[in-house]
């Protein structure tokens, strides 16, 4: 699915991202639902092609491989809120208090709009809270102000 | 001296003189007092014969008492030495009665002086005497009566005048008043000497002297012998005072009026005391009829009324009295239940907390105690009473006893109770509604956004046939979720709907029909069903098939393995359930147990299953809309049964239905 992904031409695009970049960037994606994974990984792609994804789909193999595997640092976690086992709260706690993952951004991502979650996810360290838009172009503008406010 | 014969007389008078004379004894004795000569009054007045005394000493004439003094020889020689004697005194007769005699014994002498016989004159002066007597004694006692007479009326006066608090005063016979005392003046404001004389009319009121009372009232007196009366006089001062007056008529021997005596008694204080004790009394009883006829009215009242029980305690709660009310709402007639002790009405559990005690108490302190809760009648059945007891006292603030009246709410409470359960439901029905609604709009959400996204993509990769194809079939399976969510939501929002009646079914029927239903499933995994049989018993025919089909399905799905499904049944009476649900209102229940040997789940998220669209599992993994087992719990409500769930993750899961039995 990855390739297919990869040889996908979005056309009437927006601007590439250009960015000075040393690597390339990791996004770790967590999300049980495998339509979303495909559609964000695709939307990643339009924003950065060179990105490396990764999708799992259960939150607690998610968090144990970021646990066991201090390598493994993704520049960019996504996780949705609404997953069985290990929600997407608890997830972020977990993530918060690894150390080597300190520098990772955690980006929250869900259908639910509530503020009072949001604020939530932002007191425990998320640096962004993205509601899972309808339509495909939004979801890449979305990207792209996540990516460029870094 | 002298003789018979110096006696002047006619020629022969002198013996006939002295023989003949009756009222005289004369004889003649001689030296010695022997009788020589006797007459007829002799005869008489002595009583002896002549031929019987010849002879006889002249001493026998005289009392034995003056033989023996030798009065007879006295005499004789008194008429010797002076020639005569005279003596008056008892004499006796021959039949020896005695006479009063008055005797005169004179000696006669012979020519040479030598005494030779005494003649003896005697006369009976018995009669006489008598008179005498009696003259003297009378005189004697009227001089007594008269002295003690004089000493009473002395003291009487003195009585009289000096008494105070009567005036007794003497009336002449036309009313003048001829005395007066201490008690009249004081009484009456008059003194002595400026009433005397007047006539006592002045003494009565204007009408009554107009009307003649006075004069009546000495009229009576007259022909009665007193008047008594009573009623207001006149003081000098001209006030009033109230007098009892008795006028009495005094009589001279010849039963003539003398006048009156009259005393008065100023009664004034006592009219007065007696008019305000009338007056209070006649008040009173006035009051008292009041009272009565409200006493009555009351207690027709109380005693007629029906709807509230009105009783009467004692000041330790036993029962005095009873009404209609009482009757009605307990069910006691007043013969039994008089005497006994209100505690009595309560149930053992409130007996045993000693509310009964409780509510005397804070009647006491406060002087009314309110209650409601349930009571118990004669019959053991029990109702929803509204009670106050208040605290009745007597003038000095003692408890006396209580008034407790009693209504019967027991209509009121059902139907309050009733409203409240209803309240109950709607609440949870509402807020199940309000979740539903929630949760059912996000969740069709997440399926809609996906289309939308996909056909975003695919109006982009137009030339690309592939990408297009397969964006085609992502909505086709998106749109097929919606309409599977909307449709599991439908069925969930219907039930309670539309039930129907209840049905005696044979579950066996049932679970042949959802078997056959899923036969294509349980061909391709491989399944292996088996059952005990089981039970008949009265559900609703859709909603228990659904019920079958949701858990059978669910042990299908949830499975990596090729599924064991048993199915087994048996009654459980309520008190052998393990923790059950609170207000569970049937006594018996049949187990339906749904064991099957899937993937099992964490005991921990055994509440959680039954929630509307949790899922434990990722979305690619298991198929399911989440909704099904809230579907069942649904279902097994409608019932008033419930649900539980046992798992062991990675063994499998028993899923654990309660029906009631009737």
């Amino acid at each position: 699915m990855d390739d297919m992904v990869r040889n996908t031409l979005y056309s009437s695009q927006p601007t590439l991202i250009s960015m000075a970049k040393e690597s390339k960037q990791i996004v770790l994606m967590v999300d049980d639902d495998p339509d979303d994974q495909e559609i964000l990984i695709m939307a990643l792609k339009e924003v950065d092609k060179d990105i490396v994804c990764t999708a799992l789909s259960d939150s607690l193999e998610a968090m144990d491989k970021l646990k066991k595997d201090v390598s493994f640092v993704p520049d960019y976690i996504f996780l949705d809120l609404n997953m069985p086992k290990l929600n997407g709260l608890e997830c972020l706690s977990q993530i918060k208090q690894l150390d080597h993952l300190r520098k990772s951004r955690v980006i929250m991502y869900s259908t639910s709009g509530e503020t009072k979650i949001i604020q939530k996810c932002s007191e425990i360290g998320a640096a962004h809270y993205l509601v899972k838009p309808t339509g495909f172009s939004s979801l890449i503008e979305a990207l792209v102000s996540i990516f460029k406010h870094n | 001296m002298s003789s018979i014969d110096n006696i002047p007389h006619f020629a022969g008078a002198g013996p006939k003189m002295v023989t003949e004379l009756q009222d005289y004894a004369i004889i003649l004795l001689n030296v010695n007092g022997d009788v020589i000569n006797w007459n007829v009054g002799a005869e008489r007045i002595k009583g002896y014969k002549t031929d019987e005394i010849i002879g006889k000493s002249f001493r026998q004439f005289y009392m034995p008492a003056d033989q023996r003094n030798k009065l007879p020889e006295k005499l004789i020689e008194k008429a010797k030495q002076h020639g005569n004697v005279t003596h008056e005194g008892w004499r006796m007769r021959k039949d020896g009665s005695r006479f009063w005699g008055s005797t005169v014994i004179t000696a006669l002498h012979d020519s040479h002086g030598a005494i030779v016989n005494f003649t003896e004159i005697t006369r009976d002066l018995t009669a006489k005497r008598d008179t005498d007597y009696e003259l003297k004694t009378a005189a004697e006692t009227l001089a007594k009566r008269n002295e003690a007479l004089r000493k009473s009326e002395e003291q009487y006066h003195k009585m009289v005048s000096e008494v105070r608090d009567y005036a007794i005063i003497l009336l002449s016979p036309d009313g003048d008043i001829m005395s007066w005392n201490l008690g009249a003046e004081r009484i009456k404001g008059y003194k002595a000497e400026e009433i005397i004389g007047k006539n006592f009319r002045i003494f009565y009121q204007l009408q009554d002297r107009i009307d003649g009372r006075p004069d009546r009232l000495r009229q009576q007196a007259i022909d009665n012998g007193s008047a008594v009366d009573e009623g207001w006089r006149v003081r000098k001062d001209g006030s009033r005072f109230w007098g009892s007056i008795t006028i009495t008529a005094l009589h001279a021997d010849d039963g003539s009026i003398i006048g009156f005596s009259k005393v008065t008694r100023d009664l004034t204080e006592k009219k007065n005391l007696i008019d305000d004790l009338q007056q209070t009394s006649s008040e009173l009883q006035q009051r008292n009829d009041e009272l009565q006829k409200s006493e009555e009215r009351y207690h027709q009242m109380i005693a007629e009324v029906q709807d509230y029980a009105i009783i009467l305690l004692d000041e330790n709660g036993n029962i005095l009295n009873w009404n209609a009310g009482a009757e009605k709402i307990k069910g006691y007639k007043a013969t039994e239940i008089i005497g006994t002790n209100f505690r009595i009405f309560y149930t053992d559990k409130d007996k045993a907390e000693g509310l009964p005690q409780k509510l005397i108490n804070q009647a006491i302190t406060t002087g009314k105690a309110t209650h409601e809760g349930w009571r118990v009648r004669k019959d053991g059945s029990k109702f929803w009473g509204s009670i106050t007891i208040t605290a009745l006292h007597d003038l000095n603030g003692n408890i006396l006893g209580f008034s407790k009246v009693t209504r019967d709410l027991t209509e009121r409470k059902l139907a309050d109770d009733k409203m409240r359960e209803y309240i109950i439901m709607l609440e949870r029905q509402n807020l199940e509604l309000e979740q539903f609604a929630y949760i059912a709009s996000h969740d069709l959400q997440e399926p809609l956004r996906k289309i939308q996204t996909f056909a975003d993509i695919i109006q982009h990769n137009l030339h690309d046939k592939k990408m297009m194809e397969r964006y085609f079939e992502k909505i086709k399976i998106s749109t097929a979720r919606m309409r599977a969510l909307i449709n599991s939501l439908l069925d969930y929002s219907r039930l309670g709907k539309e039930k129907g009646n209840k049905i005696y079914t044979d579950l066996n029927m049932v679970l042949e029909t959802v078997l056959f239903d899923f036969e294509l499933l349980i061909q391709e995994k491989h399944a292996t069903i088996i059952n005990d049989p089981l039970p008949s018993i009265e559900v609703y025919p859709d909603q228990i098939t659904q019920l079958f089909a949701n858990l059978i399905g669910n042990a299908l799905k949830f499975s990596d393995k090729k599924p064991l499904i048993q199915i087994k049944s048996q009654l459980v009476a309520k008190q052998q359930l393990q923790s059950p649900p609170e207000h569970l209102t049937k006594n018996e229940y049949i187990e339906l147990s749904f064991q099957d040997n899937g993937i099992g789940f964490d005991s921990e998220h055994e509440e959680l299953i039954f929630s509307i669209f949790q899922r434990l599992h990722g979305r690619s993994q298991y198929e399911g809309t989440g909704i099904g087992l809230s579907i069942c719990r649904k279902i097994v409500e409608s019932h008033s049964g419930f649900i539980r769930a046992k798992g062991t993750p990675g063994k499998g899961a028993c899923f654990y239905v309660y029906l009631p039995v009737k």
